[in-house]
C-alpha cells in the first residue's frame, strides 16, 4: 500500500504492551470500557446430534490491570440465533465498564444490546426482529443513557435516547425517539454528547450536533467545510472529527479538533486503511501491518505487527487489536486470535472513552 | 356439534386435526399489568382474535391480597382484590375462551424473607389456592350480579425449580448446599390439594411448571442455584412419599428449544421429553401421567431470558412443526404458546409489539379454530 503520513515521526514499537489469545479465527469487534476490553466473537458450532447450526456471538469482558490484560475473563452476552450468520458488531463502551454491542448479522435488524444491568446483565434496546426493522447505525453511551440512530425503512433516521437505571428494587427504563434533523444522511457517527452526520446529497458536508441532558439539539448545529471527496467513513468525539476521504488520487484521512475544528491530513494513500477508531483525541488506524495513531500534531507508529488485523479500538489512552496468528500447538498449525492492548504514546490531557471499527 | 360433525368429515380428508388432539392455548403475559377494565377488554379481544378457546393465565398472589386476609379461605374477605382478575376470566369466558390459571408471586406478609419469589408457607400458600378455586368454581357470586366463571385448571406456582420465581432453590445444611425448592414446593402441593378439592372437585390439580433448565444441575452451589427439571421432578417425588399417589392431576413443562422442534438437542426439548415421563409416570397411578406443555414459543428477537431467537418466518414455520410433534406424544393434553405479543423481555409473540401480526398469527389461529376438544377438555 503506498502510504505517507503528514507530520510522522518514525518511533520504535510501543513499551507498554499486552496481549491474550483467543481460539481459532472468528469475526471479531474490540472496544475499551473503563478497565476492560470489550471483545465480540462471533462463531457458528454445529449442534450435534440435532445436526443443525446455530450462530452466535459471545461478548466477553477482559479485565485490564492498569494497561495490561489480565488472565480473568466476564461472560457478558450470548447472542444466538438460527436466523442467520452472525458477525459481531460494533460496540461503544464508556469510562465504567459499560458497552453497547449492536449485534449484526444475516437475515436479522442490528440488535443494539446494553450491558450490563444487575438482572438480567443485558438489556435489548430494540426487540425487533422483522427482516424491514429500523436498522441502528449509531450508538454511543452518555452517562446513564444510551443513544443511537435508527434508519427506517422509509430512509428517514430517527434519533433515541434510552435511559436506563438500575437502582435496587427501582430499574426504570425511558425509550423517547425524535425525527433526526436534516436530510436523510449518508453516513452516522455518534460519540458521547455528539452526533455527526453526513448529507447525502454531495457526501461531502459533515454537521454536527450536540446531545445533551437527554435531548437532541441541532440547534447548536455546526457544520464543517466540505471536504474535498465523499466521507466513506466517520467517527467523532466532543473534541475531534475523523474523517477518511475518498479523494481522486486516493484516500485521505483527516481529523477537525475542536474548538475551532482546524482540518488536518494524518494519512494519504491510494487503498482504504483497513480499520479506523477515534476517541477523545486519538486517532488509531491500521496501515498495512502497523497500528499508527495520531495525537494532536503528531502521528506515528504505535505497533508493527505480522498478521492480519481484524479488529482496532482506542478509549484516547489505550489501544487495542486483533492479530490473527498461525502458532504451533503441540507440533500442529493452529488458529489463534492474539487480543493485543498498548498504552498510546504521549497520552492526550483529557481521557474519555469510546468504541471501534 | 356442528363444528364437530364437519371437522370429522375433514379429518377424512386430513384436513383437520384428530379428536383427542392436545388443546391450542396461548398465554398473555402483559394483560395482568392491565388495571382499567378497558386496558383488559383490549387484551382479551386480542386472545380472542387468535382462535383459541383455552388461556394460561398467571395470576399474582400479590396483587390479589397485598395485606394477609383475616380468613384466608374465604374469597370474599375484604382484604382480596380480585377486581382484575374476575375482569380476565369473566372476560374470556364471554368470549368462549376457558382459563388455566397459574398462581405467581409471594406477599410479603406469607413467607419468612418477604421476597416475591419466595416459597409461601405451605398453609398461607394452600389457603389462598383454595380461595382461587372456590371463588373460580362456577358457582361463586359475582359482584354486581349472576356467578363468576369457572376455571379448568390450577397449578399453585410457576417454575417452582428457578430462583425468580422460587426462593430459595437450594439452603445450607451442615456446611453444605443441599436443593431446598423440591421439598417447599411438595409441602404446598400437599397442603394445597385437599383446600382445591374441597372448593371445586372438578378443577385439575396441576403441578411442576418446571422452567426450562437442563436435566440435572450438577449440585446446589448457592441459594440460587437453577435446579435441572428431572432432578427437581426425581427429588419432589422423593419429598411427597415416592408413591403413585401424588396431590395432582397433571404436570406441566415449559419447553423452549434451541434449534428446530423436531432436532433441538439440549433438555427439554421435545426429542428427549420421554428421559422427563419416564420420571413423571412413576407419580401416575397408570404409568401415564398426563401433560401440558404449559409454555412453549420461540422468540423473533434477542431476549436476555432466552439468549436465542430465530426469524419470524422460521417462528411460523416451527410453530407448525411444534404442534404436531405435540400430536404425536399421546401424554401431552395441552400446548400454550408463550406469548401472545412481543415485549422487550420476551419478544416471542404473535404480535409484534406494535400490534401488527407476524407469519405464525395466521398459522395459530388455523391450529386454534380447528381445535376439537376432547371431552376431558370440555369448557367448564
Amino acid at each position: 500500500m503506498a502510504a505517507s503520513c503528514a507530520g510522522t515521526a518514525a518511533a520504535p514499537a510501543v513499551a507498554v504492551r499486552s496481549e491474550r489469545l483467543i481460539s481459532d479465527w472468528p469475526a471479531v469487534s474490540l472496544a475499551l470500557s473503563g478497565k476492560n476490553v470489550v471483545l465480540a466473537k462471533s462463531t457458528a458450532p454445529r449442534i450435534v446430534p440435532g445436526g443443525f447450526t446455530v450462530f452466535r456471538t459471545d461478548t466477553v469482558r477482559f479485565p485490564l490491570n492498569g494497561d495490561r490484560l489480565t488472565r480473568r475473563t466476564i461472560e457478558d452476552i450470548i447472542f444466538r440465533t438460527s436466523a442467520g450468520r452472525t458477525t459481531a458488531g460494533p460496540i461503544a463502551g464508556d469510562t465504567t465498564g459499560r458497552y453497547i454491542i449492536v449485534a449484526t448479522g444475516s437475515n436479522f435488524p442490528p440488535q443494539p444490546i446494553f450491558c450490563c444491568t444487575s438482572e438480567p446483565r443485558d438489556l435489548p434496546l430494540e426487540p425487533d426482529g422483522r427482516p424491514d426493522a429500523p436498522t441502528t447505525v449509531a450508538a454511543a453511551l452518555d452517562g446513564p443513557v444510551a443513544r443511537y440512530v435508527l434508519r427506517n425503512p422509509d430512509g428517514t433516521h430517527a434519533f433515541v435516547n434510552y435511559w436506563i437505571s438500575d437502582a435496587p428494587g427501582q430499574p426504570f427504563h425511558q425509550r423517547i425517539s425524535r425525527p433526526l434533523a436534516g436530510e436523510r444522511p449518508a453516513l452516522v457517527a455518534m460519540g458521547p454528547g455528539i452526533v455527526a452526520t453526513v448529507d447525502a446529497a454531495t457526501g461531502r458536508s459533515i454537521h454536527l450536533a450536540t446531545t445533551s441532558t437527554g435531548s437532541y439539539d441541532p440547534s447548536g448545529d455546526e457544520v464543517l467545510p466540505p471536504q474535498p471527496g465523499t466521507v466513506s467513513r466517520l467517527h467523532v468525539t466532543r473534541t475531534m472529527v475523523v474523517a477518511l476521504v475518498r479523494t481522486a488520487s486516493g484516500y485521505e484521512l483527516v481529523r477537525h479538533d475542536a474548538p475551532t475544528w482546524t482540518r488536518t491530513v494524518i494519512w494519504r494513500g491510494t487503498r482504504a486503511p483497513g480499520l479506523t477508531a477515534a476517541s477523545d483525541r486519538t486517532v488509531a488506524f491500521i496501515n498495512g501491518t502497523t497500528v499508527m495513531q495520531s495525537v494532536p500534531g503528531r502521528t506515528r507508529q504505535l505497533l508493527r505487527l505480522r498478521g492480519k488485523l481484524t479488529a482496532l479500538a482506542t478509549d484516547g489512552r489505550r489501544v487495542t487489536v486483533a492479530e490473527r496468528r498461525t502458532v504451533l500447538v503441540r507440533r500442529k498449525k493452529t488458529r489463534k486470535t492474539a487480543i493485543i492492548v498498548a498504552s498510546v504514546l504521549q497520552p492526550p490531557g483529557v481521557y474519555s472513552a469510546g468504541g471501534g471499527s | 356439534m356442528k363444528r364437530l360433525v364437519m371437522c370429522l368429515v375433514l379429518f377424512v380428508v386430513g384436513a383437520c386435526p384428530a379428536l383427542g388432539a392436545p388443546v391450542l392455548a396461548i398465554e398473555d403475559d402483559l394483560i395482568f399489568h392491565q388495571t382499567t377494565p378497558a386496558g383488559i377488554t383490549a387484551r382479551v379481544d386480542r386472545i380472542a382474535s387468535t382462535g383459541v378457546k383455552y388461556a394460561r393465565l398467571g395470576l399474582d398472589w400479590t396483587h390479589v391480597a397485598p395485606t394477609r386476609p383475616a380468613t384466608p379461605d374465604n374469597p370474599a374477605d375484604p382484604a382480596y382484590d380480585w377486581n382484575r382478575y374476575d375482569l380476565i376470566i369473566r372476560g374470556l369466558r364471554d368470549r368462549g375462551i376457558a382459563v388455566m390459571v397459574t398462581l405467581n408471586g409471594t406477599p410479603p406478609w406469607a413467607s419468612t424473607s418477604g421476597q416475591w419469589s419466595a416459597a409461601p408457607r405451605p398453609a398461607d400458600g394452600a389457603a389462598f389456592a383454595g380461595a382461587v378455586a372456590l371463588r373460580y368454581n362456577g358457582a361463586f357470586p359475582a359482584p354486581g350480579g349472576g356467578v363468576l366463571p369457572a376455571i379448568k385448571t390450577l397449578s399453585v406456582r410457576n417454575e417452582p425449580n428457578i430462583y425468580l420465581f422460587t426462593s430459595p432453590q437450594c439452603k445450607r445444611v451442615g456446611g453444605r448446599w443441599v436443593p431446598a425448592s423440591p421439598q417447599s414446593y411438595a409441602a404446598l402441593l400437599k397442603a394445597s390439594e385437599p383446600k382445591i378439592r374441597a372448593a371445586n372437585p372438578k378443577l385439575v390439580i396441576v403441578a411442576g411448571e418446571t422452567g426450562s433448565t437442563s436435566a440435572e444441575s450438577g449440585g446446589c452451589k448457592n441459594a440460587i442455584t437453577t435446579i435441572g427439571t428431572i432432578e427437581f421432578t426425581r427429588l419432589l417425588h422423593k419429598a411427597l412419599g415416592g408413591k403413585r399417589k401424588v396431590p395432582f392431576d397433571m404436570w406441566a413443562q415449559h419447553i423452549y428449544p434451541v434449534g428446530p422442534p423436531d432436532r433441538a438437542a439440549f433438555f427439554p426439548s421435545w426429542r428427549n421429553l420421554p428421559d422427563l415421563t419416564k420420571v413423571l409416570n412413576k407419580m401416575h397411578p397408570n404409568n401415564r401421567m398426563p401433560l401440558i406443555i404449559a409454555e412453549t414459543g420461540y422468540t423473533t428477537s434477542y431476549s436476555p431470558y432466552h439468549r436465542y431467537f430465530v426469524s419470524e418466518a422460521q417462528q411460523a414455520q416451527w410453530l407448525d412443526l411444534t404442534y404436531k410433534l405435540a400430536t404425536k406424544n399421546k401424554q401431552i393434553e395441552a400446548v400454550v404458546w408463550f406469548n401472545i405479543q412481543d415485549h422487550r423481555n420476551w419478544p416471542a409473540g404473535l404480535f409484534r409489539a406494535d400490534g401488527t401480526t407476524k407469519p405464525a398469527f395466521d398459522r395459530f389461529r388455523s391450529i386454534a379454530l380447528s381445535n376439537v376438544l376432547s371431552p376431558k377438555w370440555a369448557l367448564p
